[in-house]
């Protein structure tokens, strides 16, 4: 099954005006009363109650709390059992879940969400104001990846003026900010059971109460997790399932014979390797979408602190000595789109359509020989001009497999590339921390705004020894400045100048090379419906039912 | 002469127990060092693909004990485990000790069928090729022996797969219960017993291999013997003759082998688990090995020692059963 592409969405959004935005928020409150009813009805009309479908995931996940970690598998166990005020559809509309409605101010700067009143913990008590004040102040703007940075820049004030009401009061307007209220970043926690506690080490974690479609049953380690219909749940006649069980599969390839099999019904885009993707395709009872999550960008960063690379001309040939193309057709079997641009196309409304690094910098081995003679790096007599490491994780096939390419192609231009493929935790060490490289291979996904899955790749504060922000080590502040002035605007229509010229100047010095716009495809049994409701396509199971 | 017996086995016992501390100890001390100078960091390797906060990196490195001077963590972790206390899972949030003891049962499920698997059969196998040598028999045999030997464990496991769970459907692919069902009782043991089949049968093979092998050529061995062949000018049964003399001396290198190939057994039993989603020790390695979860991996690395050191000792023991020559002096 394939579901719409993301790139016509995004342009309804960039005609917002003030009164346009006036309007918006008017027709958001009208709405609210109908989408609940448009939850169920998307999938109820014929849905079938009971069954279990079971998912894979590669390990335990270390905890459940998804307001402290980005981590896959805590994520996707933890969608199921709690909720989030805001969810995005598939056209990336955001829509109330937890809140019956919200509104935005004109200004961008407060955004008032009326709480259902009919929302129970799995444990019984009543979801109020102060259970969201709470994890924003207390937990999301303490310890989470993404969420601390925003929460603690922008927001200035979380009011709870009844008991079913929540205004958050920002101290610039931030763009993206319904998108952080969604589950992956804006998961709601039970005060009652987190309040004054290690919040890190607290049991719950482990044996975690939300107000999701399913509830926590039980977990085998190194086995299984299984979760169990929340009869609570606060859209009505769902969920449909009685049971989500969560299969622990360490083995990739595992995983897909366990789908092929019918042990497995369910397989998150993170947890299959795209390898498998030509027998998987051929297979008539499985089913395909090619855009369950928000896009993800496959980089091929250099380390500008070094030379050669630190040479701006260097970068480009070697952008111009292999085809992106056909790296796509060998290795990822047309799956996605070479990258055009630090900003993804799906992002129709902040790509900047004159950058394109399909023609800025085309296949062209000519072209990257004269670069690189340019440049003052000539082919010696054993036709190399220098060499290079190239780190990227083993465990991904598809590396492995982009990482050889590459390294054929290069060596066409006189550039030997030493591969260096290692496990997940030594090249986090060495390109993160150490920056112990000369290229590398990653993927960084964009959660849907350049200000939140982007933008850490290529600001100067980025630069430091972490995990997955600005490994290159580029630094313009000038480039800084127009992140910084996007993130604080209100409208796409607003963001979109910034966007467009900070595009240009990457564009100009490509720190970071996008190889590939990587969309997320999901595989499913075809007896499993009603999925890939949310853009987020894994973090939303009341409308989930089985033929089964 | 009874009693000088039982002493003389007596010391035996606590001579080989006085070695196994320091053994410990040192396999604790080089395993901490080498583990801990190892590339990555156990709160990277949990957090996912977002740059945690510096806060919240810091307070894990506290609660892991990672912000300590290494000799100073040396110290505390031996000290502790000199009472018991194998330390706390960072990716589990558990006791080492319970999340080892609850994968310890699926690896001796598996260890255990794969190694009986693996000494029945093969012995038998052994058997069968020794009593007609050279025949067609025992060059099918040996070629299956061969074969067997020669098959990765990791590719065999994915054929068994592809050729009994989803070419066939005759079996499960994965894991050790069904996912779907909650079984209860008989049904619940018949569930896990098919589950078994493949993984046994892939971790089995090589030593199967080997065992039948060993005890084919030792067989040949024992049965040019004069003993045998004085059993059976007086007439004895031919079955008593192969089973209760010959067989009986041929076992001794066979045995040997056997208890040596435990330790490869639960080795080679993380293959198995991590191809068939096993959720055993072996697995709970491998992915403790991702998520440089320390004290787990040095708790599997102890939890084995004492193992392997045990398999041997009861090598040793059985020798004394088997062969009356052998004492304990």
């Amino acid at each position: 099954m394939e579901k719409n592409t993301a790139t016509t969405p995004m342009r309804r959004l960039t005609r917002y005006t003030r009164r346009g935005f006036v309007t918006r928020t008017l027709q958001v409150g009208a709405a609210a009363t109908v989408l609940p009813a448009l939850l169920q009805d998307r999938a109820s009309a014929q849905a079938r109650r009971g069954g279990t479908v079971v998912v894979a995931i590669d390990t335990d996940p270390p905890t459940i709390n998804p307001t402290i970690t980005t981590g896959a598998t805590d994520q996707v166990v933890g969608s199921a059992i709690y909720s989030s005020l805001v969810w995005i559809d598939t056209k990336y509309e955001p829509h109330p879940y937890l809140a019956e409605s919200y509104t935005v101010a004109p200004n961008g700067l407060v955004y008032t969400f009326r709480l259902r009143r009919s929302v129970k913990w799995h444990d019984g008590h009543p979801l109020t104001a102060d259970d969201v004040k709470f994890t924003i102040q207390e937990v999301l703007a303490k310890y989470h990846p993404i969420s601390k940075a925003v929460l603690t820049n922008f927001v200035s004030a979380v009011e709870t003026p009844d008991p079913f009401t929540v205004v958050v009061r920002l101290s610039k307007p931030y763009g993206p900010f319904l998108n952080m209220m969604t589950n992956f970043t804006g998961t709601i926690l039970p005060k009652h059971i987190y309040e004054g506690s290690d919040i890190v080490n607290h049991p719950a974690n482990l044996r975690p109460v939300g107000t999701g479609p399913f509830r926590f049953k039980e977990w085998n380690r190194g086995d299984r997790l299984i979760l169990e219909r929340n009869a609570q749940y606060f859209v009505p006649n769902q969920p449909y399932l009685d049971r989500v069980v969560f299969k622990i599969i360490p083995d990739v390839n595992a995983r897909t014979v366990a789908l092929r099999a019918g042990e497995v019904d369910y397989i998150w885009d993170y947890f299959w390797s795209k390898d498998q993707y030509p027998k998987l395709s051929k297979d008539p009872n499985l089913q395909f979408n090619k855009n369950a999550d928000y896009p993800n960008l496959d980089l091929l960063i250099f380390n500008v602190r070094k030379k050669p690379l630190s040479e701006p001309d260097v970068r480009k040939a070697i952008a111009h000595a292999f085809d992106r193309r056909l790296l796509l057709e060998r290795v990822w079997y047309g799956l996605g789109q070479p990258g055009h641009s630090p900003i993804p196309s799906a992002f129709g409304w902040a790509y900047n359509k004159d950058v394109d690094y399909q023609k800025m910098y085309a296949y062209n081995p000519a072209t990257a020989s004269s670069l690189l003679d340019r440049a003052g790096f000539p082919k010696g007599a054993n036709g190399v001009r220098f060499s290079v490491r190239l780190i990227f994780d083993s465990r991904r096939p598809d590396w492995t497999s982009a990482a050889d390419l590459i390294k054929e192609q290069l060596g066409n231009v006189g550039i030997n590339v030493q591969l260096e493929g290692s496990e997940r935790a030594v090249v986090i060490d060495r390109v993160f921390i150490k920056s112990d490289f000369d290229m590398t291979l990653q993927t960084y996904a964009t959660q849907g705004d350049p200000a939140i899955g982007i933008e850490r790749a290529y600001i100067c504060s980025a630069v430091r020894p972490a995990p997955f922000v600005n490994a290159s080590g580029y630094c313009n502040p000038g480039l800084d400045s127009l992140f910084a002035e996007a993130a604080g605007m209100s409208t796409h229509q607003q963001r979109a100048v910034p966007y467009g010229k900070l595009q240009t100047m990457l564009a100009a010095e490509i720190p970071t090379l996008v190889i590939r716009e990587a969309p997320s495809v999901d595989v499913a049994r075809k007896d499993v419906k009603g999925l890939w409701q949310d853009v987020q396509g894994w973090s939303f199971w009341g409308p989930i039912w089985t033929t089964r | 002469m009874a009693s000088s017996g039982v002493w003389a086995l007596f010391r035996h016992v606590a001579g080989r127990a006085g070695q196994i501390i320091p053994l410990l100890v040192g396999v604790l001390v080089v395993n901490f060092l080498i583990i801990h100078a190892a590339p990555g960091d156990p709160v990277y390797a949990l957090v996912g693909n977002y740059p945690v906060p510096d806060s919240y990196y810091k307070q894990m490195r506290h609660d892991f004990g990672l912000d300590k001077p290494l000799p100073v963590q040396l110290l505390i972790y031996l000290e502790r485990v000199a009472h018991g206390d194998l330390g706390y899972s960072f990716a589990q949030r558990q006791p080492v000790l319970d999340v080892i003891l609850h994968r310890l049962g699926p690896t001796v499920l598996l260890v255990g069928t794969a190694w009986a698997v693996a000494g029945v059969v093969g012995i038998a196998m052994g058997i069968a090729s020794s009593l007609s040598p050279y025949s067609v028999r025992d060059h099918l045999l040996t070629g299956f022996t061969v074969f067997g030997y020669s098959l990765p464990v990791f590719w065999l496991g994915q054929i068994l797969i592809l050729l009994f769970a989803i070419g066939l459907g005759w079996l499960p692919a994965q894991g050790m219960s069904s996912p779907r069902e909650e079984y209860g009782g008989v049904r619940h043991y018949i569930d896990v017993a098919r589950h078994l089949v493949l993984p046994a049968v892939a971790l089995s093979l090589q030593f199967l291999a080997i065992n039948a092998r060993l005890t084919r050529n030792s067989m040949l061995d024992v049965l040019k013997k004069e003993f045998i062949t004085t059993g059976r000018s007086k007439g004895l049964p031919e079955s008593r003759i192969i089973v209760r003399h010959a067989l009986q001396n041929a076992l001794l290198p066979v045995v040997t082998i056997m208890g040596f190939n435990l330790g490869f057994l639960f080795t080679g039993s993380s293959l198995v688990e991590t191809v068939f989603g096993w959720p055993g020790i072996g697995r709970l390695l491998f992915d403790s090995v991702s998520t440089r979860d320390y004290p787990v991996l040095l708790g599997i690395f102890f939890g084995s020692t004492v193992m392997v050191f045990l398999a041997n000792f009861l090598t040793d023991t059985a020798y004394a059963f088997l062969d009356p020559r052998v004492r304990y002096q």
